[in-house]
């Protein structure tokens, strides 16, 4: 999946929240950034749908309140961003111990 | 939220810039890792009904690491101390619960007496009724 396509998914996905809840409004997206009052929020790595796998959000987001949906994206952002370093990490390790080729 | 926080609060792109260092981490860059991942921590515990699974992911191994400090041997100062905050932070958590189901029980309690004494009022009033009813009749 290109860039691209993923900016317009999450931007999609955050439009169909807003016309579920109006109390979402407040929140922009241009699919690369989530913003809220003064905060802005890089969503350009993650995939927006993986917030609605847990069903208490998908079942909730009619219902929520603007900040609780930012925060538990947030968390998600931080969570993908320390997933990612470790296998970073776990990359880095394995290329230490490839075998050397001979000759 | 105090002075010390305020100052060294940092956005999600901050903390991993920091985390990006290669170097060691200055003292305020240490603070304000550990104000971010406190704050994760916090935010975790208020909304564990809603976590991706990324972020529980995250937060599960955050406390097995911690589980895994706490029963290891020989620990270092920097170690200790966060074990010790760890489990300080547990703590509060566990008593903010309780003092929560206390209210609760309390509530509930009190409800159980208020109906238990209209009960008896109601009971006392029938026989009254009924009592007035005979002596009427005689």
């Amino acid at each position: 999946m290109s860039g691209n396509s993923n900016k317009e998914i999450n931007a999609a996905y955050v439009a169909s929240w807003k016309e579920k809840n109006p109390k979402l409004l407040e929140l922009e997206t241009d699919g690369k950034y989530l913003k809220y009052k003064n905060e802005k929020l890089d969503i350009s790595n993650i995939y927006m749908q993986d917030v609605l796998i847990n069903p208490n959000t998908f079942n909730d987001i009619p219902y929520m309140e603007v900040q609780d949906l930012f925060m538990i994206i947030k968390l998600h952002v931080y969570a993908i961003h320390v997933k990612e370093k470790q296998l970073q990490e776990k990359v880095r390790r394995l290329k230490e111990y490839e075998p050397r080729s001979i000759g | 939220m105090n002075q010390e926080v305020l100052d060294n609060k940092v956005t999600p792109e901050e903390y991993f810039a920091i985390l990006a260092q290669e170097r060691d981490l200055t003292p305020k860059e240490v603070m304000q890792k550990r104000i971010f991942e406190k704050e994760f921590l916090e935010n975790c515990e208020k909304y564990s009904y809603h976590l991706s699974q990324a972020t529980e992911d995250v937060y599960g191994e955050y406390h097995n690491k911690m589980a895994a400090l706490i029963s290891k041997e020989n620990k270092t100062i920097l170690e200790i101390e966060a074990v010790e905050k760890y489990q300080k932070w547990v703590l509060d958590m566990e008593n903010k619960e309780n003092k929560e189901v206390i209210v609760r029980k309390l509530s509930n309690d009190k409800g159980g007496y208020i109906n238990a004494t209209i009960i008896l009022v109601m009971i006392l009033n029938i026989g009254f009724i009924i009592a007035m009813t005979l002596l009427g009749s005689k």
